[in-house]
């Protein structure tokens, strides 16, 4: 039911990636998904995937969720795949079959796409399964800290943010609670059209929305009372900090960054 | 005689486009370490009152004195809310944080502590509410009675020198309404912070050492608990309960047995009864 | 309409390292007419029993039966299920959504295919029966009425539907003593209409006063059940799963222990007075 919904899927650890500060992790992520984009073949491709490969066992997360993970996404690699496979026309015909043409090129474009894809979704999911929500929006907010200069609000956006994850579950047990109240006045949420179904919502989403402000007001007048008034002058009992494995896992992107770089003048395969 | 740490005088309070006053012309002093309980029914004031307390809603006639401060603009309220914690109703809507102990340590990083500190505090503050052991858990694993526990952990960590308790029991089960209470209640003896417990469970009202009875947004009776009891038809008749060996104290005595006027508890009533025979 | 439950075992995620049992092989049986309690605290299982006896859980064929039906058997009649049971859950109010009362408090007959005629006499009905004036709150919004009013449309959103059983979840929770005395007064006036009521509740008091007989449930097993006088007798028991005897009952207790001539499970305030004279004027 709707409790097995999970968000920020975190699985606790004590590797090396777990004990990253979250803001490297981050720019980590980031810098990976733009190696990602530097890699022009198979060979580069292939240095990157052993890497992230390397990181997820590592971690000591069975590959299995990493894979799990692709499920959703995997109508979208696939529509990517064809799309580029259809529609590139240069290069050598592999296969010409009435409207249909595929190219060596075609099919070598293809695959990079998937790939990058791949690899993307993977390691950002390394990065939310090895970093407890929190850590991740205090990495955020520290990160585009700089940007209050001018005006962006990153100390707000980080709160919303965390607020939200500290009462997905509350509301989703709500949801199921409200759900059995309503079934239990003959409610039917399972079957008929698409519309009739949509208009079978009103009666769980009417109540949970009313909820939610009521929470909300609560919840406001609780964080005044524990003296909240934004960012301004507001110390973290946990500080982020910067430590050797940091620098480490830098020098490490670096040095993918540099292989790919150089796979790409060998030009290999 | 105590210090007095919150003065009430002449309190009004009226909602926005209401026709009658929320809180009408109360006057109320409680003195430094006092334990006091505020009865009433749902909509006789008492949660009005307690926002008044720490300066969560401004009176629109009178004024309410916490700690020496009569709030009058932002940075007073600020202060009045250091020095005067609150504990809700609702167990899941006061938690901000996905983790125990970070929320515990939110009230403290709001007031700009150093993180050493915090990290001190914290850990005194979940210890002090006997939570240590769920400091890194997630809010919504905990019982409604641990939510609480919580909450009041955020409190304390803040060093109030009175804790407001606004129904903090009204939606926990039996446990959970016992040990938030005992905790009150340790807090107040042992720390010597100054309770105000708002509620409408005369078991817990009993307790106390002093009690307000509130009644549409007036005081209707006040004193220790046993005489304020002791008025049975006048609390029966504000809708409140007395404690059931009240009542029967009341029906025995109408039935002319000779008991003394102060029975409440279990305990009083069979030594009464036991000198009777 | 008889509720017959026979080993009735529940296990939330089995399987997984959440696995709990939350009942574990529950039988019981309640008559048409009764006025029984479920009793025990937070994680005792009481939510979940009444969840299967309107079918919102599913259990295997042969263990729930209610008026002859097998809830647990393949395509049971989920409708037909409910137009027996009422079930009201905690904090009902919650579950409001319409735009007027009325409208509100007619989803469960609309949900049960009735025409507009009848509709609209169950409604008003039911409105009554909550001690609600049909004609001062039919066209409010069921979000402009004071918590406890919200809380008696509720409750008419289900006996709208005529269930022969209504189960009530804390019906009373968060109520204040006027409020809950009220509550009390109407859940009586119901089974006197000639339903059958469950209340679950985690207070002795309450159940005490009101219900012919009671099931008292720790860690998914009844461990007491019977009238409340035959459940009280096991004070010290109850004290230590979490559940207390009423103050009278306490009281009866010491004073038998003290030489009193006090009955066994005695608990009612006015009967432990009767009691109390007995002995002061027998005695001298």
């Amino acid at each position: 039911m709707l409790k097995n919904i999970t968000l920020g899927q975190y699985f606790p650890g004590d590797s090396f990636i777990h004990r990253l500060d979250p803001r490297t992790k981050l720019l980590a992520t980031v810098a990976l998904i733009a190696i990602v984009f530097v890699a022009q073949g198979f060979s580069g491709f292939l240095l990157i995937a052993a890497f992230v490969v390397a990181c997820a066992a590592s971690t000591g997360i069975h590959l299995k969720f990493l894979v799990r993970g692709l499920k959703p996404i995997m109508f979208i690699i696939i529509f990517t795949f064809v799309l580029n496979l259809f529609f590139q026309t240069e290069g050598r015909e592999l296969v010409h079959w009435g409207f249909i043409r595929i190219t060596d090129q075609g099919l070598r474009m293809a695959s990079f796409m998937a790939m990058r894809l791949i690899l993307l979704v993977v390691s950002s999911q390394l990065l939310t399964l090895t970093t407890s929500p929190i850590a991740l929006t205090d990495g955020l907010e520290s990160l585009f800290r700089p940007l209050e200069v001018i005006h962006f609000p990153a100390h707000e956006i980080a709160m919303m943010m965390s607020i939200a994850l500290r009462f997905i579950p509350t509301l989703m047990d709500e949801a199921d609670k409200i759900m059995k109240a309503q079934k239990a006045r003959g409610a039917n949420f399972e079957t008929g059209n698409l519309i009739q179904r949509a208009k079978a919502m009103v009666p769980l989403l009417v109540p949970l929305f009313v909820g939610a402000f009521r929470r909300a007001e609560d919840l406001a007048l609780a964080m005044d009372a524990r003296c909240y008034r934004g960012g301004a002058g507001r110390t973290r009992m946990k500080q982020l900090k910067f430590g050797v494995i940091d620098a480490i896992a830098a020098v490490a992107m670096l040095l993918l960054l540099a292989g790919v770089i150089a796979l790409n003048k060998l030009n290999l395969f | 005689m105590k210090n007095t740490i919150i003065e009430a005088r002449d309190v009004c309070f009226k909602y926005e486009g209401a026709s009658t006053l929320a809180v009408d012309h109360v006057t109320l002093d409680v003195a430094e370490g006092e334990f006091l309980a505020i009865l009433g029914r749902n909509g006789s004031g008492k949660s009005t009152f307690a926002k008044l307390l720490n300066a969560l809603q401004l009176p629109t006639g009178g004024s309410v004195k916490v700690n020496g401060i009569t709030p009058a603009n932002e940075d007073d309220c600020y202060e009045v809310r250091k020095s005067c914690g609150m504990v809700f109703q609702n167990p899941d809507n006061q938690i901000v944080t996905t983790i125990v102990e970070e929320d515990c340590a939110f009230g403290l990083e709001n007031l700009g502590t150093p993180p050493q500190e915090i990290r001190s505090r914290v850990d005194e503050a979940l210890h002090s509410v006997g939570m240590s052991e769920f400091a890194q858990a997630s809010p919504s694993m905990l019982s409604g009675g641990q939510k609480q526990r919580v909450a009041v952990a955020g409190v304390l960590a803040m060093r109030p020198r009175i804790i407001v308790f606004d129904e903090s029991t009204a939606m926990l089960d039996p446990i959970g309404r016992r040990d938030v209470f005992a905790l009150a209640r340790r807090l107040n003896v042992e720390e010597g912070i100054t309770i105000v417990w708002i509620t409408h469970f005369m078991e817990e009202a009993a307790m106390a050492d002093r009690l307000v009875v509130m009644d549409g947004g007036r005081i209707a009776l006040e004193g220790e608990p046993r005489s304020v009891f002791a008025q049975t038809d006048r609390v029966l008749k504000l809708g409140l309960d007395v404690p059931e060996i009240m009542k029967l104290a009341h029906m025995l005595r109408e039935r002319g047995v000779a008991l003394p006027d102060d029975i409440m508890t279990v305990n009083e009533m069979a030594v009464a009864l036991c000198q009777l025979k | 309409m008889p509720i017959e439950v026979k080993k009735l075992t529940h296990v939330y995620m089995p399987g997984t390292p959440f696995e709990s049992r939350a009942l574990n092989a529950v039988s019981l049986s309640i008559q048409d007419g009764e006025f029984v309690g479920i009793i025990g605290h937070t994680g005792s299982g009481k939510s979940t029993l009444i969840t299967h006896l309107n079918g919102l859980e599913k259990s295997e064929p042969g263990v729930v039966f209610v008026n002859g039906m097998d809830l647990g058997e393949k395509g049971a009649d989920l409708i037909a299920i409910r137009r027996v049971v009422g079930l009201v859950f905690q904090y009902p109010e919650y579950q409001l959504f319409e735009e007027t009362v009325a409208k509100d408090v007619a989803f469960g007959p609309t949900n049960l295919g009735l025409d507009a005629d009848e509709i609209k006499r169950r409604v008003e009905h039911a409105l009554k029966q909550v001690g609600l004036d049909p004609a001062e709150v039919s066209e409010k919004s069921p979000f402009e009425l004071s918590g406890g009013q919200k809380r008696r449309v509720a409750i008419a959103g289900v006996l709208a539907m005529q269930p022969g059983i209504l189960i009530l979840d804390e019906p009373a929770a968060g109520l204040d003593p006027m409020g809950r005395r009220e509550m009390f007064d109407l859940i009586r006036g119901i089974h006197d209409s000639g339903t059958t009521v469950v209340m679950v509740s985690h207070s002795m008091d309450d159940v005490g006063r009101l219900c012919d007989r009671l099931f008292v449930l720790n860690r998914g097993e009844i461990a007491y059940t019977g009238t409340p006088a035959e459940v009280f007798v096991h004070d010290n028991r109850l004290h230590a799963i979490g559940l207390d005897v009423p103050e009278c009952a306490k009281l009866a207790r010491r004073l038998r222990e003290a030489g009193f001539d006090m009955p066994e499970g005695i608990y009612r305030t006015e009967d432990v007075c009767a009691a109390i004279i007995g002995n002061l004027s027998g005695g001298k």
